[in-house]
């Protein structure tokens, strides 16, 4: 099947679940009519499923020794780590520690933040959220997100998100494109200082937003 | 990314290297083709992180840049040739032929798989790295972008054209 430039982009972007709800749900009637874009979506959507089953089989094989020393060796606790972040933080003051619990205004955010999975760009407002990661607190499981005009944080507790952290993104312009606000993070710093063991894997974050996109 | 930004460091750095190592094995395997070759630039990377720690902004899409940048220094150790030549030969498959240490036994999804790896090889080396990260990886185009230094858009293109490549390399041995 010959195939224009833009329907090949508009194509692997679908696959990719990169289009916004309207233009997915556009995609979508277009492959329920055109039998050979179909096919063609059919063939690329499993040349993917292939490829990463061939590339996944490396998991099968034990972690060298060499690699596993390194992160053992690391691991070690350092005891004045903590001291360091603590020092690092009265230097140069606390930032941006807001606990809001997310309004009315703000149940999209909420549910967006129950269904979205991380590194997907979806409309949020007039412009997108984007997810960043999942990881666990003290607080709960928390979210790092990022909107067209603010990042933050927010943590769940047993049925609604409140936000731990927020600061304005500078020089944002849409588009979910991640760009730090500054050096002196109040985010950055609640996420390092309060995340507990890794960031949440996908198979771990698809069962949690599985679990969160079921309650009422 | 800024050089300034703020570092992972210690305990913050090990979490996300142990969270992050499947996916740099898997990644490295589908540029290397090779098992012990993916691991040689993987143990290479976690040692480079551990060393410099990894900025704490975009810190997945700098490990897969440092396990990319890696295997294309390594491979252009292995071949020790001039800088123009090796310039010349960047758009062409530099990996080596796909190891596929199958204990599959349905022969027809082990022929589907030895099918796809014969043609993903013959991709050049920046449509497999795109179509890696984001068709086996998952990584969002903005991770993918940030990792491989280009615009967004290039991104979105390459991958797309990968896609569509790998499948005619595919219809083209039936």
């Amino acid at each position: 099947m010959t195939i224009s430039d833009e329907d090949a982009l508009l194509l692997s972007r679908y696959i990719d679940g990169n289009l916004d709800g309207k233009e997915s749900a556009g995609f979508k009637a277009r492959l329920l009519s055109e039998p050979e874009l179909l096919q063609l979506y059919e063939a690329l959507a499993q040349n993917d499923e292939v490829l990463s089953d061939m590339v996944g089989r490396i998991e099968s094989e034990p972690v060298p020794d060499e690699i596993e020393t390194l992160l053992t060796e690391s691991d070690r606790p350092n005891p004045y780590e903590r001291w360091q972040v603590i020092a690092a933080s009265v230097l140069v003051g606390v930032v941006v520690l807001s606990f809001l619990t997310v309004s009315d205004q703000d149940a999209e955010l909420a549910s967006l933040l129950d269904v979205t999975p991380s590194g997907q760009v979806v409309a949020y407002e007039a412009g997108s959220l984007e997810v960043i990661s999942t990881f666990e607190t003290q607080f709960g499981w928390c979210r790092e997100f990022m909107t067209t005009s603010e990042r933050g944080v927010a943590c769940r507790d047993s049925d609604s998100w409140t936000v731990m952290a927020s600061e304005p993104v500078l020089n944002g312009d849409g588009g979910g494109v991640y760009q730090p606000a500054g050096n002196d993070s109040g985010v950055q710093e609640f996420v390092l200082r309060e995340l507990l063991g890794p960031v949440a894997d996908r198979e771990i974050e698809t069962r949690l937003l599985a679990t969160w996109g079921e309650e009422p | 990314m800024s050089s300034n930004s703020e570092k992972l460091e210690g305990k913050a750095l090990n979490n996300l290297l142990v969270a992050e190592l499947q996916t740099m094995r898997k990644f490295t395997y589908s540029l290397t083709g090779s098992v012990d070759d993916a691991h040689d630039v993987v143990q290479l990377a976690v040692e480079r992180c551990l060393k410099s720690g990894v900025p704490a902004d975009g810190s997945r899409a700098w490990l897969f840049r440092v396990c990319r940048n890696l295997w294309i220094d390594e491979i252009r150790r292995r071949r020790r040739k001039p800088q123009d030549d090796f310039e010349e030969e960047r758009d062409s498959v530099v990996g080596s032929e796909f190891e596929l240490n199958l204990a599959e036994k349905d022969l027809s999804r082990r022929n589907q798989l030895q099918a796809v790896a014969a043609a993903f090889e013959k991709l050049s080396d920046e449509q497999r790295q795109a179509l890696s990260m984001s068709a086996i990886e998952g990584m969002s185009y903005q991770e993918i972008a940030t990792a491989l230094e280009l615009p967004m858009g290039t991104v979105m293109s390459r991958i797309a054209r990968a896609r569509l490549a790998l499948n005619q390399h595919l219809e083209g041995k039936k």
